[in-house]
């Protein structure tokens, strides 16, 4: 009897809760894993955007020295890969930044200081698009004829551009017809805060620098009217993920969308 | 008894029981490797995101502290030159089809040559004895090029080939003594430029002494030439001027104002035809015997063929070429704003090609163009670690020797296909600031 019980219970098996609870807590495990691997990645995507940022800066600030080379995207324009319009051509635009080209054409800094006068806020913040793009659209790298692939180019070179869309919308069709690698950059540029304390207007009467400092809100005064031969100008970097304002005036972006990868002071020169 | 309880004793599952367990050992065994193969591909992912960006940033970081400083007097010489290997408008010394270097197309092989203040640029003599002697001025002439190469093996063998990007500095001693002198003897009748010192002014290499730091000691050898076999090789192709990897093409677009009036009612005067504003940026690139990649309809028609095509290049430019008056119209490009051999760069103009010093200007036509190179974008491209392993592979199996040119595939299409699929492209905007930026 002593025999056949020990016998027994040194051979009984386990259980099907046993076994399906230790794989349970196994799968959890694993998943667990995965999760911390999936953070991982997520730091990785993040330092590409921060890269990606940081590339957009140099050509940001390039764009801002030559504005004449920002693009003016809108339901027409950007919908196509012609690429004709520059922000101080567009009809929306070239009234207030570049009003005689022919007689007395704009200088460099007049068009980015017109452009970002207003931009005393966050909230009224200029909105710019940074992205690379392709010089080929995708369908030139290819030709497939029923299951052959022909290869046509051995490279793809990429440049960087600037553009202001329409109403701040920079949607999927545009990055397609744009050839658009990675994703796009939103930027957001105001006025730093570093301008508060400057006695940046010119009193019209006397041709001297104003007494009254600039207190950080308000427009500032037409570009020759400005004293300083300089604006500081603050660039925050969103990565864009194709939404679009959502509030009910269209002015903003939702808070979730408005966590900037990179934040950067910039100085435009005369 | 003793029947009845071994017979309870060894009761094993019964067949639900081992179903049920199965069934859910299956489920959660796909669920595990379905997830792991995701993890693995994005791992694979991430890897070739950071190896290839750290590859890219080599070059582009460099690249950009070279141009920033970039030295271009405005004194009407040649201060920085671009060559664009085997192309029939190349300088003497370049134009042989053994100047390629392995399947990488003309276009995205450029040699580019300048002079500039490198933050890391030697400062001492290469002396083993001490003290060691500080060296004297700051201008550095600087080259950058594409080679093949193996890290591992010895010249000639064709295992591990892999191509890369060389930067060459030239102490600043060794630039004030030689380099220099080359540029400043230029005359507008007798014009020099730098591949007249980088090659030598006859239509083979010359040898050249210069200081080798990785070896401390002077060395004489040839500074640039085409042979990818050589041993040792010429100093450009030295494996400590090595600074990234697996970059199959380096494109340049030289962005530049202009001089020229945007509005003149004199037909065939100097003026822009496109009607550009002299303050817009227009580029002036490389041009490419590529069939898709050419520049005329349904090419590449970022720049100015005379072929273009109304309504079907402009519908396609992917460069800021011109703006709206220029195109869908009857307006003639500018033949040259693209450049096919070589691409000479002074303070306030630019000499395409066969545009030469010596030819006189005329009311209807200058010898060059009144541009003033104001930044230049880099593209590269760099191919993930999959892709190298297999192209390397392919190099293997086709059974190649390694000739002048490098290893090649046999099929130029298999090494298209790998650069579609595995190359990534990194970008950057660098201002000449040392030509007023831009």
């Amino acid at each position: 009897m002593k025999s056949s019980s020990t016998l027994s219970s040194t051979r009984r098996g386990f259980s099907l809760v046993e076994v399906t609870l230790a794989i349970g807590i196994v799968g959890m495990a694993i998943l667990s894993l995965v999760g911390i691997l999936g953070s991982t990645f997520q730091q990785v995507d993040d330092i590409m955007q921060t890269n990606r940022a940081l590339s957009g800066v140099t050509r940001l600030i390039g764009a801002l020295d030559n504005p004449r080379s920002i693009v003016y995207l809108n339901s027409t324009t950007g919908a196509t890969s012609a690429n004709t319009v520059y922000i101080h051509q567009a009809a929306a635009y070239k009234t207030a930044l570049d009003p005689n080209p022919t007689t007395s054409p704009a200088t460099n800094f007049d068009i980015s200081y017109r452009l970002l006068k207003a931009a005393d806020t966050s909230a009224k913040g200029v909105w710019f698009y940074v992205y690379e793009r392709k010089v080929l659209p995708s369908s030139s790298e290819t030709t497939v004829a029923g299951d052959v692939v022909t290869y046509n180019v051995t490279s793809n070179p990429s440049v960087m551009e600037v553009a202001i869309c329409e109403n701040d919308s920079f949607p999927p069709n545009f990055a397609t017809a744009r050839n658009v690698v990675g994703t796009p950059m939103r930027v957001r540029l105001s006025i730093s805060k570093l301008l508060i304390g400057q006695r940046c207007a010119i009193d019209a009467t006397t041709l001297e620098p104003s007494s009254t400092a600039w207190t950080g809100t308000g427009t500032l005064p037409d570009s020759n009217l400005y004293a300083l031969a300089y604006l500081p100008v603050v660039a925050e970097f969103f990565p864009h993920d194709y939404s679009e304002k959502t509030n009910a005036s269209k002015t903003g972006f939702t808070e979730r969308e408005e966590t900037p990868v990179l934040v950067q002071n910039i100085i435009i020169s005369r | 008894m003793k029947s009845a309880i071994s017979t309870i004793s060894r009761r094993g599952f019964t067949l639900i029981e081992v179903m049920v367990s199965t069934a859910i050992m299956i489920v959660i065994v796909l669920a595990v490797v379905t997830i792991a193969s995701d993890t693995f591909k994005a791992y694979d992912r991430a890897v070739a995101d950071l190896t290839t960006q750290s590859e890219g940033r080599s070059v582009l970081d460099a690249m950009e502290g070279d141009f920033q400083s970039a030295m271009i007097r405005p004194d009407g010489r040649c201060w920085m030159e671009v060559v664009i290997p085997t192309t029939a408008r190349s300088p003497s010394g370049a134009t042989s089809s053994s100047s390629k270097i392995g399947d990488i197309q003309a276009a995205d092989q450029p040699i580019i040559m300048l002079f500039a203040s490198p933050p890391d640029r030697p400062r001492w003599a290469p002396s083993t004895t001490s003290p060691r002697v500080a060296l004297k001025g700051d201008v550095c002439a600087i080259a950058y090029r594409i080679g093949q190469s193996s890290p591992f093996d010895a010249p000639g063998d064709p295992l591990q080939q892999v191509y890369g990007v060389y930067r060459t500095i030239i102490d600043p001693e060794n630039t004030f003594r030689e380099a220099i002198p080359k540029i400043m003897e230029s005359t507008a009748a007798a014009p020099k430029s730098p591949w007249n010192y980088w090659f030598g002014d006859a239509s083979s290499a010359t040898a050249r002494s210069f200081a080798n730091y990785s070896d401390i000691k002077a060395d004489s050898r040839i500074l640039l030439d085409f042979r990818q076999n050589a041993d040792p090789p010429c100093w450009t192709l030295d494996q400590s001027n090595f600074i990234a990897s697996n970059v199959v093409a380096m494109n340049f677009t030289f962005w530049c104002t202009s001089s020229l009036p945007d509005t003149s009612t004199v037909t065939g005067a100097r003026t822009d035809p496109l009607k550009r504003p002299a303050q817009l940026l227009r580029p002036v690139i490389a041009e490419t015997t590529d069939t898709t990649f050419k520049f005329s309809a349904s090419g590449y028609p970022a720049a100015y063929s005379a072929s273009i095509t109304a309504g079907t290049d402009s519908n396609a430019a992917a460069l800021r070429w011109t703006d709206n008056k220029g195109v869908g119209g009857a307006k003639t490009p500018h033949p040259y704003d693209s450049f096919v051999g070589r691409l000479r760069i002074h303070s306030d103009r630019i000499y395409p090609d066969a545009l030469s010093s010596t030819t006189t200007p005329s009311a209807a036509a200058l010898p060059y163009l009144p541009y003033t190179l104001k930044a230049i974008e880099v593209s590269i491209t760099v191919l993930t670690p999959e892709g190298s392993k297999e192209l390397r592979a392919l190099q293997k199996l086709d059974g190649n020797t390694q000739s002048t040119q490098g290893v090649t595939l046999k099929n130029n299409a298999s090494y298209r296909r790998i650069v579609n699929q595995y190359g990534r492209n990194y970008t950057r905007y660098i201002r000449l600031l040392g030509n007023g930026g831009g």
